[in-house]
């Protein structure tokens, strides 16, 4: 199946890496919606029917960690998977996320292949049927 | 303490742009951000990201506009024809915050870092960065086949 995923980073052309490595990587998304900030992915969360929220730590607004509250304490979208995908690498931070409810976990900078496998853990996915379902090619 | 934050900006620099930008690297050291030679062309970019935790400071990335260019097609793969102004910098912003927070996850991941939002600053304010406190700092010149930048760490001991 496709999965439709909302990637959250101040940066576009962060934004637009995320999405070419996770293409690249052959997981099979469906739509990816993108947000600035944690104030306008809250928005979009609530309006499209999503699988899996993508987030940056820093940003200005309301940051990663203010994300993840935001979403765990709203019943309506609570259930949705969050990934976060930062800078901030040390142990106390990843904690964190994890305790506030962050699903997994990727330190920049990845590769198509951990962002896979981070995937394919947190939605359930063997390599394989990910990659089967896949149309987008490794233009990586 | 200086000789390990060293070699973990090294490893960091190494990671970011060869993961992320697919571009081969070699390092020499330098004292002193001063002896970086493309800044007296005065074509130079430059982003900041200051930090605080066990001690704090900022790091600068600085590159030449025509090298920025090329990292920023490679970055996020569109025609350097089309890359626009906001396109490098905001690919310079990242390469700071990639560089800079994956420097102290390298350093010691046990130690917590704050990392603020990256900025881009004038050349000039290097030196303004530079005066206003009295640090120590590390400057490493990152050769490219397509031109040098520099990544330089101040940090107050």
């Amino acid at each position: 199946m496709a999965y439709n995923a909302i990637i959250v980073d101040d940066s576009q052309p962060m934004r637009s890496i995320i999405i070419k490595t996770i293409k690249a990587s052959g997981f099979n998304i469906g739509i990816f919606f993108e947000a600035p900030n944690g104030k306008e992915a809250i928005s979009i969360i609530k309006k499209e029917w999503l699988d899996i929220v993508i987030t940056d730590y820093n940003m200005p607004d309301m940051n990663g960690i203010e994300l993840i509250e935001a979403i765990k304490k709203d019943s309506q979208i609570n259930s949705i998977p969050i990934l976060v995908i930062s800078t901030e690498g040390s142990k106390k931070k990843i904690d964190e996320f994890i305790k506030k409810g962050a699903a997994g976990y990727i330190k920049k900078p990845f590769t198509p292949e951990l962002i896979k496998k981070k995937l394919n853990h947190i939605l359930g996915e063997t390599d394989e049927a990910s990659f089967e379902n896949s149309d987008d090619g490794l233009d990586f | 303490m200086k000789q390990a934050l060293k070699t973990a900006m090294m490893d960091s620099i190494s990671e970011v742009f060869e993961t992320m930008f697919f571009i081969s690297l070699e390092f020499s050291d330098l004292d002193s951000i001063d002896k970086y030679s493309e800044l007296s062309t005065g074509n130079v970019i430059v982003s900041m990201l200051e930090y605080t935790g066990k001690f704090s400071g900022h790091f600068v990335l600085c590159v030449p506009e025509i090298l920025l260019k090329l990292i920023t097609e490679n970055f996020i793969g569109i025609d350097i024809n089309d890359i626009t102004e906001q396109n490098m910098t905001d690919t310079l912003k990242e390469a700071i915050n990639m560089t800079g927070g994956n420097t102290f996850t390298n350093y010691d991941s046990n130690i917590e870092f704050n990392l603020n939002i990256p900025k881009i600053i004038k050349q000039e304010d290097i030196h303004k960065l530079n005066t206003k406190a009295k640090f120590d700092e590390i400057a490493i010149s990152v050769e490219t086949i397509d031109g040098a930048m520099c990544v330089q760490c101040v940090f107050s001991q």
